[in-house]
């Protein structure tokens, strides 16, 4: 078959395709999954592992708030929220609240014997992959930007005048654009991941244990392995590098600088890549609850 | 044709003694656990750096085999302490593993099927049940930490002379204790995971999160707050600090050794809240009677 | 074979679950209508169900309802409605939101879909409870409100698995009366149950299982007939039973006429039930004996369920 013939096909099948419904249903998917999973009790684990931080910060101002205010305590403040997002977000605070939003989207309908719903509905399965992982993605999204900018918000506002020029007239500006946009990007692409793994093992938390691991030492791996990855696009994207040393410094590894729009295309394609192995994924599912 | 009147009787046999009946559950436990493939393949990957620590204390104490390998040197070989916090650090990690697999399939099954109010409707106390529970964790535990961490000391005390026995016996003490109180906290704070959040899969989570997450607090508190005390959260660092202290590590193998140390009571006290909290949780939780909410 | 869009074609299917046989070499199709699977419990009854509708793949053969498969969900989920045996639902939904979502996403805009699940509910009789969650209904309710979200959308193909477990008397014979309308319009109706009563009264053909093996499959009487190691029992309501059970013996074919305890009748037990209903034509006419009624003593679903699966559920 030639290649013209592969394109004439594609675009067949392209223009067959009912798009329009697809949206709708994603749209409608989406809008369920928010319903039933923003804001729930059942959620409060999640929304502590995005607040705790800002608790913390808040603590900060409070106590420390006859301390001197200058430019220097603004460099090590600086300091300590590239700290608090490149290493507890991005490492811990996102990665479980992922692990737990995102596992839970399909596992958890398996645990609690409801996915043959999802499965009796007249929509394809990659668009239920799809929807779910959208509505997981504004789930996380949300709450972990809310929480970054918060915490951007209460380390800043206690310098007052210095505090507002360091943030818009200095660097403050573009290190919160850097911020929210890696954070995204980091709930998209360990999203995408336990998403996939959810698919593939009945309990994935261990495996998702395995992927911490390897998204930690990967750092020392040529750079084709640390493609693998996704701390190693969100390392490239971050605007403050920390001044590590001893263990905690093979979170700051960079082995070869990659400019920004090729990080983020990266990362993005890494996420398609993965959902589109859930999508495969999801057509061998059967359901089988009593395998539970 | 003979017709016998039937009636109850009652069984007249013996019973399993009031204060090992706990052990019924422990043994079904471990039915249930070699019946998984899993679990029967990450029990022998624990062992496998046994056989690694064991191959390298054989090497140590075998001159032949040292000159065969070309390998000989003052000092590349030494089988002392810090080799032995090697093995605990190593299979105290590989303990947290398999803990984590295996706890939550003790108690989370039993909540999510209802068959707690089944046990204890039997002579068997709600402390006969946390006790099956936990020796077969414990049982599980110390196969892979303290029993292996002796088999190797005794390997090491055989192989090697001039009374290194005698002069390293101290060493017996550390292996059990340390691991013990390690075990004990794994163990409770397993099963009380799985008696709060039933499901499964969910408690494996809890579990590492438990774990990591303040620990990754700890750390932010003290770079915000400019201290040490965070480190307080970081519950295998202080298993750490207990394990150099227990084994008279000064070389700082285990981390830097400084000024701003957390003290080793401290680290005994939040290890061992740690349980009590657990305790506190698993007598909440664990109750004969289910509530269904609609 | 070319699957047609009017019927639900099972060819040489087979589910095994690792080493455990779910169902083997199932074939047979099914015109519109009542169909009532029927046997022990682990006979592949759900299985089967399960097959149809995509929730498992087959490990072996193929499966046609309508001419379409569940690889085409779109298409397969606008004409199958299922409901399942599974008693769980999602947490904290109320009725109407378990059957108004679902129809958001078969393509209908808020309105219609509005409209369909209050139609739905009425036809279940849950429209009085329908804002209330799920998590607080009955045994029976639940079962009502799946039945109404597997209806919602008027599927020609309607899968319905033990569908009047706890159900009270009344509901089930609105169920029954429900199905029955359902398949009066042409459509298919698929029931697994163990009611045999039930599923006698409603059944227009049944399909038979035991241990992974369909048994029987087609209309009861048909299914009687094709039964040839029980002799079929007719029971004769007459005048003189004795002169009639003296005629039946002379034919080959009977093996037993009884006299019935009043005397006012024979019950006869005949390898050969067209043969004997001639013989009694000949009495009749030749006023010999005075009949009331004749009627087939077992050709109804349990008797053949006795026959071909047995008591115990095993195979007879």
């Amino acid at each position: 078959m030639s290649a013209q013939d592969l394109v004439a096909r594609a675009q067949k099948w392209a223009t067959e395709q009912p798009w329009r419904l697809y949206g709708s249903q994603i749209s409608i998917l989406v809008r369920n999954e928010l319903r039933r999973n923003l804001f729930t009790r059942r959620r409060i684990g999640i929304y502590l592992l995005a607040w705790v931080p800002v608790l913390i910060i808040l603590t900060h101002v409070i106590f420390d708030r006859n301390q001197p205010a200058g430019p220097a305590q603004i460099e090590t403040d600086t300091q300590v929220l590239a700290g608090i997002v490149q290493l507890y977000y991005f490492r811990l605070g996102i990665f479980f609240a992922c692990m737990a939003i995102f596992t839970w989207l399909f596992r958890g309908e398996m645990v609690e014997r409801t996915l043959h719903y999802q499965f009796l509905v007249p929509v394809r399965r990659e668009v239920l992959v799809v929807g779910k992982f959208l509505a997981g993605s504004v789930v996380a999204i949300v709450l972990f930007e809310t929480a970054v900018l918060a915490c951007f918000y209460v380390m800043y506002s206690r310098f007052g005048s210095t505090g507002k020029s360091y943030v818009f007239g200095g660097p403050g500006l573009g290190q919160l654009g850097s911020y929210l946009l890696v954070t995204a990007l980091a709930c998209i692409g360990y999203g995408a991941v336990f998403l996939a793994l959810s698919l593939l093992f009945k309990n994935p938390i261990v495996p998702g244990v395995v992927i911490m691991g390897w998204e930690t030492i990967a750092a020392i791996f040529p750079d084709w392995a640390q493609m693998l990855t996704v701390t190693f696009y969100l390392k490239h994207l971050c605007p403050v590098s920390l001044p590590l040393s001893g263990p905690l410094a093979i979170f700051t590894i960079v082995a070869e600088p990659v400019p920004p729009f090729v990080a983020v295309l990266g990362l993005l394609l890494l996420s398609i890549t993965i959902l589109a192995l859930s999508c495969f994924l999801i057509h061998r599912m059967e359901i089988t609850y009593t395998a539970e | 044709m003979a017709v016998y009147k039937r009636r109850y009787n009652p069984y007249g046999g013996t019973l399993t003694p009031q204060w090992s009946r706990f052990f019924v559950l422990t043994r079904y436990a471990f039915a249930e656990l070699f019946k998984s493939r899993f679990f029967v393949i990450l029990l022998i990957l624990s062992l496998v750096p046994i056989l690694f620590f064991a191959g390298y204390i054989f090497v140590a104490n075998n001159k032949t085999v040292q000159l065969l390998m070309q390998m000989r040197s003052a000092g590349l070989f030494s089988v002392e302490n810090e080799y032995f916090i090697m093995i605990m650090v190593a299979q105290t990690q590989v303990a947290f593993l398999l803990n984590c697999w295996v706890g939550p399939v003790l108690i989370a099954g039993d909540l999510t099927n209802g068959a707690l109010p089944l046990f204890l409707s039997r002579p068997f106390s709600r402390a006969d049940y946390v006790l099956g529970k936990l020796a077969a964790l414990g049982l599980l535990l110390s196969a892979v930490t303290w029993i292996p961490g002796l088999l190797l000391f005794s390997l090491q005390a055989g192989l090697a002379r001039n009374g290194w026995i005698w002069s390293h016996m101290w060493m017996v003490v550390p292996i059990i204790f340390c691991s013990a109180i390690w075990i004990l906290m794994l163990s409770l704070i397993s099963l009380a995971v799985s008696a709060s959040v039933k499901l499964r899969i969910v408690a494996t989570g809890v579990i590492f999160i438990s774990f990591f997450i303040p620990a990754g607090l700890g750390e932010m508190y003290n770079s915000i707050m400019g201290s040490y005390w965070g480190r307080l959260l970081n519950f295998t660092e202080m298993f750490r600090l207990i394990l150099a202290k227990g084994f008279r590590e000064r070389t700082g193998l285990l981390g830097p050794l400084s000024r701003n140390e957390i003290p080793v009571p401290a680290a005994w006290g939040v290890l061992i809240l740690v349980c009590v909290l657990s305790v506190v949780i698993l007598n909440a939780r664990l109750k004969a009677r289910e509530v269904v909410r609609g | 074979m070319t699957p047609d869009a009017r019927q639900i074609v099972f060819e040489n299917v087979s589910k095994f679950y690792g080493e455990v046989l779910g169902v083997n070499k199932v074939s047979f199709t099914l015109q519109p209508g009542i169909t009532s699977l029927v046997g022990p419990n682990g006979s592949g009854k759900t299985t089967l169900m399960n097959l149809m509708t995509g929730l498992i793949r087959p490990s072996q053969g193929a499966i046609y309802v309508l001419g379409l498969t569940p690889q085409q969900p779109i298409e397969f989920f606008r004409h199958v409605g299922y409901c399942t045996q599974f008693d769980s639902f999602p947490t904290g939904t109320t009725g109407y939101d378990f059957i108004y979502w679902p129809l958001r996403l078969h393509g209908f805009a808020h309105d219609q879909a509005a409209k369909l699940t209050d139609e739905a509910l009425q036809r279940a009789g849950m429209a009085q409870v329908a804002r209330r969650k799920v998590a607080g209904y009955s045994k029976g309710m639940r079962q009502r409100i799946r039945l109404a979200q597997a209806i919602a959308h008027h599927p020609c193909v309607l899968v319905l698995d033990e569908p009047l477990n706890g159900l009270d008397p009344m509901a089930r014979a609105e169920s029954i009366a429900l199905f029955e309308a359902i398949a009066r319009q042409g459509m298919h109706v698929m029931i697994s149950s163990h009611i045999l009563e039930e599923v006698d009264r409603i059944s227009d053909r049944v399909v038979l299982m035991s241990s992974g093996y369909v048994v029987a499959e087609g209309q009861i009487r048909e299914v009687r007939r094709e039964v040839r190691d029980h002799p079929m029992q007719i029971l004769v309501r007459c005048s003189n039973a004795a002169r009639l059970a003296a005629a039946a013996f002379e034919l080959d074919h009977v093996v037993e006429a009884k006299i019935l305890n009043d005397g006012q009748g024979v019950l006869v037990r005949t390898r050969d039930a067209e043969q004997f209903y001639l013989l009694l034509n000949k009495i009749v006419s030749g006023g010999l004996v005075e009949v009331d009624a004749v009627a087939p003593a077992d050709d109804d679903v349990d008797s053949i369920y006795q026959y071909l699966i047995g008591s115990d559920g095993g195979p007879a």
